[in-house]
């Protein structure tokens, strides 16, 4: 039987993100052995049924041992070596180390029984080494947002190898959990089968995520007084005063699970109400993993089209001001974002979830300085996000198309190609390219160019590329070029990035024992590069035809 | 027996400095010593008098019994004048008394026209302390630790250097300030490049091994992007405005890396990044300072500008210099001489290809500055070998030149050092052509050769006396000649050499290492007592001694551990550097210390 090792120990909202890759591993390999390493802290997510094992990694426990002034780093390492050892000396056939967290890839890399790790591990050099060009593929993706499509959950099934045959997140619910919020519905007097509940997350990880406690407030109120809902708050424990002031603001009954419920039973409670609305927090991928539909609330860094909700319909709305969304490191002084989002919109939205079947009552106009997008599943089954009326576009926009497309295609989701033309088809469905023709024909025409420049440089990199030092030491110069190249270029930065990823993978191993595995790497990029170059010229000139014929 | 005969008896007991120092002192003739009316002397200080002019005793009554002085377990009061207010001071209270006088020609009058008998032995007078000094006094630390040590000034006498007596008043409040249960966190602020770089990274590492929560600001990764700017304008007119430009971003980054860490102390070195601005900004938010100006300050006179602005200003120079702050008002001025790090600067077993690379009979490793240039002409036959930068290679030292005049690094260094038979150590001038013929701060060269066990031929200078036995642990020439000799001499006597070499390590360990210095800069600064408890204590559960004796036969770590001194206290970032560099596929015992250092950094999640 194959024994299988899936390393995640993030948030929340990443744990449920991973559930679709263990439901495809269970298909692919099966039978197999499937152990989980998580973090204790959500030890009461329950798993039970897509793992065998679950091994729940302390690492607040861990992290306070070291910190004691008292003991000796002999006693911190055996303790460490405490976890370690049990898992280390096992044999595992596959070890996915899902991303990014450091603690795992030095996990993954103590394994010494592992066959095939697809993940980061710790090269030679003491840099990190990717294992495959999936993991690679997701790496650059936190770099390159302009142009991705690609959500998270597809994401980590590419770098698992897996196609789940169902695009669902998974959180199986206990019968405890189920009785805890029967027991709190009908404590608040409410009945979740007549009455409309509304659950409200106004907390997030960080400040620059949250729409805001007076918008929840006064959009609690009028889905109170207009739509007749009743309004459920939920959070953390640490969230108990923002749900009093929230309550206080809203002027109207609302109901506080804020700090009362685990995990598990937060879960129960979701499934019961009819709606969530909220930022980009942990509730909103249960509320995706439960089939509770979800309107999120996309501000500050969060990049919506990466961790939106996972689930077919759901709604995100973003600011369309510039700078959204905003560098992860971005100190923001004005939060322009979140005003730009006014509760009145959401409430329309909501509306639309609750009571009609499409979105054909809903106007434009209503939603001046925002997008709204729904989430759908597209033909290859990659979840992507479209919008619900016809923006214009940008050019990244426009490139982001074709790079989903390119990477469909090169990473095994899509068969056979389409042609530039039927792309220019699905945007014209989505957007508004009248608009945007001039903010897109300079930019399209000069990203072709730089991409024939990388992909000549891989090309001659590729061919000069042969087993002599001097070659491999030649072919560092054209990479420092490249990546310099790349740095001020947005549209081939994702390339650029990939190959230094594919280099720094063979950091401290003998250049000329890398050299196949480099000259595999360059080879693919280029050819990617290619194809994608190829399409952009080819829809660049369609799209001039076109104009030529419209003036 | 007059007053003066008999004040200076009673205080020689107590103060013997003090009474030799007032003995010495010429009368004044900027005080006058008058009557007030009620026949009580008083003195006029540059016209103006220190008490009061009809009723001393009745005014330092009032005064007295307007000051809060509670349960005071030690009173510090600043100013003497004729102490009738300490004699009011002494009948209300049974604290300890600690007076600061800063005008020996005032305590002379008060000694030559009062007798004051009934009060010297009662109280510990201090003429003109460092300010922070008074901080350390065993009765104002125990008084601060409890919160219970009024300060009671004397405004008249305070008028007459206000400066002066505010600083005292600063360092105490801020005494009472930092007593608190938490470690003490010290930032580190290095320059973007230079020699004292390193040495603000072995401070870093210093604090951290007296049990001080150490933050190292790096500047270094500044330094491509000044190179650059400097190249790439270099001779425009708007460099100069440039570099301005950026000295005052780094400033500022330097601000909020402040603000942002909040440490207890923060402490420049030499070069790092400081402004007045920057300076006055920290003092007006009652951020304790402390520099280490480990350069010559003939050559650079930018102290002049920052010494005042620093709580504490830390030399390797005195005397002279001394002298200069003291008339800037820079009253914390401490002597710190530099010293070596025995993890870096140590012995090593050198491998042929090593041997054959670094050694020789003679060699310098350092920039080849003017006097170096000069007298390395008179030891060709030699043949020297020269190490570092700035030789001149149109010389006749161009075929002694190593590596191209290239740079060289720590381990580099340290190899040079154990692979040459002699190590010669000139101290560096811009004007001499030789030895300089009054050289008094011994550079840091000094201890990281004696630290690497390595032997030297020194320079003479004026302070190296005080830290190395000369003719034991260091041999010194102050000539060409007498250099030449001694070079003969010593390859001759591999034997002397090596047992040089082993006392002149033995001291730098035991009395010149950055963890020494570090705990002496802290003990400048704080109390004793307060360091105690505000650092974990120096018998650290990481020396390696003790970590070989408990763990058991056949630990991961042991192998690893066996390679550093006994004495060494390891840190998990520095077993994963020692461990990196075999090189190959990293061990179990490296990925697990990565482990548990990347969860460090992590810290707890919620």
């Amino acid at each position: 039987m194959k024994q299988i090792l899936v390393l995640q120990n993030q948030r929340i909202g990443d744990t449920l993100q991973t559930t679709p890759l263990l439901c495809g591993l269970r298909e692919k390999y099966d039978p197999c052995r499937i152990t989980i390493v998580t973090n204790r802290l959500y030890a009461d997510l329950n798993l039970g049924s897509l793992a065998d094992e679950i091994i729940n990694f302390d690492q607040n426990g861990l992290c306070e041992t070291l910190q004691d002034p008292n003991l000796s780093i002999a006693r911190k390492y055996d303790y460490a070596r405490g976890f370690l050892d049990p898992l280390c000396t096992r044999r595992f056939d596959l070890v996915i180390d899902v991303p990014a967290d450091t603690n795992m890839h030095l996990l993954a890399s103590a394994l010494r029984n592992a066959g095939n790790v697809r993940g980061v591990t710790l090269s030679p050099g003491r840099s990190w080494s990717y294992s495959h060009p999936e993991v690679m593929l997701l790496y650059t993706i936190g770099l390159c947002r302009e142009v991705n499509r690609f959500n998270l959950v597809d994401l980590h099934n590419l770098l698992a190898g897996v196609r789940p045959s169902e695009q669902k997140l998974r959180l199986p619910l206990d019968q405890d959990a189920e009785s805890y919020a029967a027991g709190f519905w009908a404590e608040n007097g409410i009945d979740p089968q007549k009455d409309v509940v509304v659950a409200l997350q106004a907390g997030a990880s960080e400040e620059r995520k949250r729409w805001g406690e007076v918008n929840f407030a006064q959009l609690a109120r009028m889905l109170v007084e207009r739509l007749g809902a009743r309004a459920l708050l939920c959070g953390s424990s640490e969230e108990q005063s923002l749900g009093a002031r929230i309550a206080r603001e809203a002027g109207v009954p609302v109901v506080s699970a804020i700090g009362k419920t685990g995990i598990s039973q937060l879960a129960s409670m979701i499934r019961g109400c009819r709606l969530l609305v909220t930022n980009d927090t942990g509730t909103m991928h249960i509320a995706a993993a439960v089939g509770t539909p979800v309107i999120d609330i996309s501000t500050g860094p969060v990049f919506f089209r990466e961790t939106g909700p996972y689930a077919e319909g759901s709604i995100v709305v973003e600011s369309d001001i510039g700078c959204s969304p905003c560098n992860f490191n971005a100190v923001c002084r004005h939060y322009a974002c979140r005003e730009s989002i006014k509760p009145e919109m959401l409430l329309r939205l909501a509306e639309m979830l609750l009571y009609k079947e499409n979105a054909a009552f809903l106007s434009a106009q209503d939603f001046q300085g925002v997008r709204i997008h729904r989430a759908t599943f597209n033909d290859v089954g990659r979840l992507d996000f479209k919008p619900l009326f016809r923006y214009p576009m940008s050019l990244f926009q426009f490139l982001g198309f074709f790079y989903a497309h390119t990477w469909e295609v090169f990473y095994g989701m899509r068969p056979s190609p389409k042609t530039a033309a039927a792309i220019l088809a699905e945007i014209a469905e989505m957007h508004d390219i009248e608009k945007s023709w001039p903010f897109i024909f300079s930019g399209l025409k000069e990203s072709a160019q730089d991409l024939r420049h990388v992909e000549e440089q891989l090309c001659v990199g590729e061919k000069n590329l042969c087993p002599a030092r001097a070659s491999v030491e030649e072919f560092e110069k054209i990479y420092n070029e490249l990546s310099f190249f790349g740095a001020t270029r947005p549209s081939v930065r994702h390339f650029t990035t990939l190959l230094s990823l594919a280099l720094e993978s063979q950091s401290g191993v003998d250049p000329l024992a890398a050299l196949n595995k480099i000259r595999d790497s360059v080879r693919f990029l280029a050819r990617q590069v290619q194809f994608l170059r190829r399409q952009l010229v080819e829809a660049a000139q369609l799209l001039e035809n076109g104009q030529k014929k419209a003036s | 027996m007059s007053f003066f005969e008999k004040n200076l008896e009673i205080l020689r007991q107590h103060n013997a400095g003090l009474a030799q120092a007032l003995l010495a002192s010429p009368a004044s003739p900027s005080i006058q010593v008058i009557s007030a009316k009620s026949r009580d002397l008083i003195p006029l200080a540059e016209g103006r008098a220190l008490h009061s002019v009809y009723n001393p005793v009745e005014e330092a009554a009032r005064f007295v019994s307007a000051q809060a002085l509670g349960e005071a377990r030690a009173i510090v009061a600043l100013g003497f004048g004729f102490a009738y207010h300490i004699e009011e001071l002494l009948k209300k209270s049974r604290a300890p008394i600690i007076v600061v006088e800063r005008r020996l020609d005032v305590l002379r009058a008060a000694m030559e026209s009062r007798d004051l008998e009934q009060i010297l032995p009662a109280l510990t007078l201090l003429h003109s302390p460092a300010p922070s000094s008074i901080v350390t006094n065993k009765y104002v630390a125990d008084a601060l630790g409890a919160g219970a040590c009024p300060i009671v000034t004397h405004d008249a006498s305070a008028r007459l250097d206000p400066e002066y007596y505010s600083a005292v008043k600063l360092r105490m409040q801020r005494g009472i300030r930092s007593d608190t249960a938490k470690r003490l966190k010290v930032l580190v602020v290095s320059p973007v490049f230079g020699g004292s770089w390193s040495v603000a990274h072995y401070c870093a590492s210093g604090l951290k091994d007296v049990g001080c929560e150490s933050v190292f600001l790096d500047m270094s990764p500044f330094h491509q992007a000044l190179k650059y700017l400097d190249e790439s304008l270099k001779n425009t007119t708007i460099q100069p405005r440039m570099s301005e430009l950026f000295h005052r971003l780094l400033c500022e980054f330097t601000y909020w890396k402040i603000r942002q860490t909040e440490p207890d102390l923060v402490f420049f070195l030499a070069q790092a990044p400081v402004s007045t601005e920057l300076l006055s900004k920290l003092r007006e938010e009652k951020i304790q300072t402390a520099f280490w100006f480990v350069e010559n300050h003939k050559l650079f006179p930018y102290w002049n500008e920052i010494a005042p602005l620093c709580d504490c200003f830390f030399t390797i120079q005195r005397g002279e210099f001394f002298s200069k702050l003291d008339v800037l008002n820079a009253f914390d001025h401490f002597y710190l001489p530099l010293c070596c790090e025995p993890s870096a600067h140590r012995p090593q077993e050198l491998d042929a290809q090593d041997l054959a690379r670094y050694g020789s009979d003679l060699s310098v490793a350092g920039f080849g500055y003017y006097n170096r240039l000069h007298m390395l002409q008179g030891l060709t036959d030699f043949s020297p070998k020269l190490w570092g930068p700035g030789w001149n290679r149109s010389s006749a030292l161009a075929p002694f030149i190593q590596d191209s005049g290239a740079d060289f690094d720590v381990e580099t260094m340290v190899k040079i050092y154990n692979a040459s038979s002699i190590n010669l150590n000139l101290h560096s001038s811009t004007y001499a052509t030789g030895v300089e013929p009054d050289g008094d701060f011994v550079n840091p060269r000094t201890f990281e050769i004696a630290g690497s066990g390595a032997f030297q031929l020194c320079d003479e200078r004026s302070e190296l006396g005080e830290l190395f036995s000369i003719g034991s642990e260091i041999i010194t020439f102050r000539n060409l000649q007498g250099l030449r000799e001694l070079i003969r001499h010593y390859l001759d006597h591999p034997r002397e050499r090596k047992e040089i070499a082993n006392r002149s390590r033995q001291r730098a360990l035991s009395d010149h290492t950055y963890r020494l210095r570090m705990r002496q800069m802290l003990e400048c600064i704080y109390p004793a007592d307060l360091l105690d408890r505000r650092t974990v204590r120096l018998d650290h559960p990481d020396q390696v001694s003790r970590l070989l004796a408990e763990m058991p036969a056949g630990h991961d770590l042991q192998p690893l551990l066996k390679t550093y001194q006994p004495d060494f206290h390891v840190t998990i970032s520095g077993l994963i550097k020692d461990l990196a560099k075999a090189g190959g596929t990293p061990a179990p015992v490296e990925i697990t210390l990565r482990w548990m250092e990347n969860v460090l950094t992590q810290g707890l999640r919620r």
